[in-house]
């Protein structure tokens, strides 16, 4: 494996944009195991190639392109268990998912103002389903509502950080 | 059309449906503004699992009996960036003792050590009356955070109040599970101080604070009410903590420590001292006294908890020996 040219400067990139990485991946396979498994296969290979990165470059466009190559391998490797987009889906969705995941930074810091308006119940939601992993059916189960209350309660919420989000990002540009 | 994306989002994740699978790759395929909807979708999920990510960070640096409390003072050198590295490290070493049949024996060689009180701001409250600044402070040597009031007692004796739960942005719809009041500390002049000595020393800060409780109209809605001492160390300038509050503390902390008391209303006041190691690196210390009502509820009048008499003490000791014997 070749050493980095710069060791210290990759490293540093790579913590600074490893959040957006992470979300490039996760918008291409809209899985959070499947990111997360190729998010470690794209470190590995970003190290691996470390050498190929100009420091004096950008650094998140020429990981997007590792990722992406990454991405590709992990959807033909697992073509016999259908991933949610198909392979031309991914690739006609390139340019969008890399716009997006760029303004990685300034959408996370919007979401967590749009955070601030919801209540109790919306956070206690949203914690139960993104951080505890339940299914909206053990969330239901648990609160005694119906399935389908639980899922049109969901949809509000993320239609409402959308468009928080959304007007934030206006409002900042 | 999100509303949409978001439902056959849903259907294909929770239900495996695959005409929902195949109707979304259909809508991407044939819909720009779709492919743009759903590009943005997953980043802010990504996002959001971030976000709520950090925040269960907060809550388990916030969650009483953590290793800080019960053992002796956290290595702040395993760092706060890493918690499920230091659990599964626990939990391989648990595992490897048990099989090994290994027992620890710690053997003291009866250390000599030093004591030095660093500056607290007003740790006694003398020095004045009235409410605390809201809000995480950005300059040493003053106190502020959540409502709360110091307060001149029938003897003379000035005391904190803590009075409301609430949160350090002070957005009032924001988790308020926390009645917080915080200082910064310089570490400048103890580094300055004990730099040049032998480096087979360490240093542990103690944070102690007395704390009270009286009965108060809210006593039956806060069953574990409990009062906390914290205290966080990290490299980071001033400005920089209160500014990036609470991601800060995963992104800059290197130590941490915390000792929590639950007193019912009208017991004896106890005093109670968090500790921790001082890492190398550590320029500040944000240093915590609380009353956490341990429900992510809205906010909550106290009214009667009362903290007095904080104090910052940093010890040095040579670095313990220690015998594993089999």
């Amino acid at each position: 494996m070749p050493p980095p040219q710069d060791e210290t400067r990759f490293i540093e990139a790579l913590t600074r944009h490893q959040p957006a990485l992470e979300a490039f991946c996760h918008a291409n396979l809209a899985d959070r195991e499947d990111a997360r498994e190729v998010m470690q296969a794209t470190c590995v290979k970003l190290w691996q190639k470390a050498a190929d990165w100009n420091p004096d470059t950008e650094f998140l466009p020429w990981a997007f392109t590792v990722a992406r190559f990454t991405i590709l391998s992990h959807y033909r490797d697992r073509k016999r268990d259908r991933l949610i987009f198909d392979e031309d889906v991914i690739l006609a969705m390139a340019d969008e998912i890399e716009e997006a995941a760029t303004a990685f930074d300034d959408r996370r810091e919007a979401l967590a103002k749009c955070m601030r308006k919801l209540d109790q119940k919306q956070r206690a939601l949203l914690h139960d389903h993104y951080t505890v992993s339940q299914s909206l059916w053990e969330i239901a189960e648990a609160s005694g509502r119906s399935l389908s209350a639980v899922k049109m309660t969901l949809l509000r919420i993320r239609q409402q950080l959308s468009a928080c989000i959304e007007l934030k990002m206006r409002t900042n540009r | 059309m999100e509303e949409q994306i978001l439902n056959l989002l849903q259907k294909v994740r929770d239900e495996g449906d695959e005409a929902a699978r195949t109707e979304l790759n259909e809508l991407l395929r044939k819909q720009p503004e779709a492919r743009t909807i759903m590009a943005m979708t997953l980043v802010d999920e990504q996002a959001l699992v971030s976000h709520l990510r950090d925040e269960s960070i907060v809550s388990i640096l916030d969650a009483e009996g953590e290793v800080a409390t019960s053992g002796p003072p956290m290595r702040p050198a395993m760092g706060l960036l890493a918690w499920p590295q230091q659990i599964a490290v626990a939990l391989v070493a648990g595992v490897i003792v048990g099989l090994l049949g290994v027992g620890v024996v710690w053997a003291v060689n009866s250390p000599k050590s030093q004591a030095r009180a660093l500056h607290v701001a007003n740790g006694d409250f003398e020095a004045f009356s009235g409410p605390v600044e809201i809000g995480l402070p950005s300059h040493f040597g003053r106190w502020g955070g959540n409502p709360a009031e110091v307060i001149e007692e029938a003897d003379g004796n000035r005391i904190l109040r803590l009075l409301k739960t609430g949160n350090v942005s002070g957005d009032p719809d924001d988790f308020a599970s926390n009645c917080s009041v915080f200082q910064l500390v310089d570490l400048s002049s103890l580094r300055q101080h004990w730099e040049s000595t032998d480096p087979q020393t360490q240093v542990t800060l103690n944070l102690s604070a007395r704390f009270r409780r009286e009965s108060a109209p809210t006593d039956a809605e806060l069953p574990k009410l409990a009062g906390s001492c914290r205290i966080y160390l990290f490299n980071a300038e001033p400005e920089a903590i209160g500014e990036g509050w609470p991601r800060v503390v995963n992104e800059d902390g290197v130590g941490y420590g915390k000792k929590v008391i639950k007193l019912a209303p009208g017991e004896e006041p106890a005093t109670i001292t968090a500790s921790c190691l001082l890492e190398t690196d550590a320029t500040v210390a944000l240093i915590v006294v609380a009353a956490s009502t341990k429900s992510r509820a809205a906010p909550i009048e106290l009214g009667g908890y009362f903290v007095d008499d904080v104090q910052l003490t940093a010890i040095r000791q040579p670095t313990l020996p220690v015998h594993f014997v089999k």
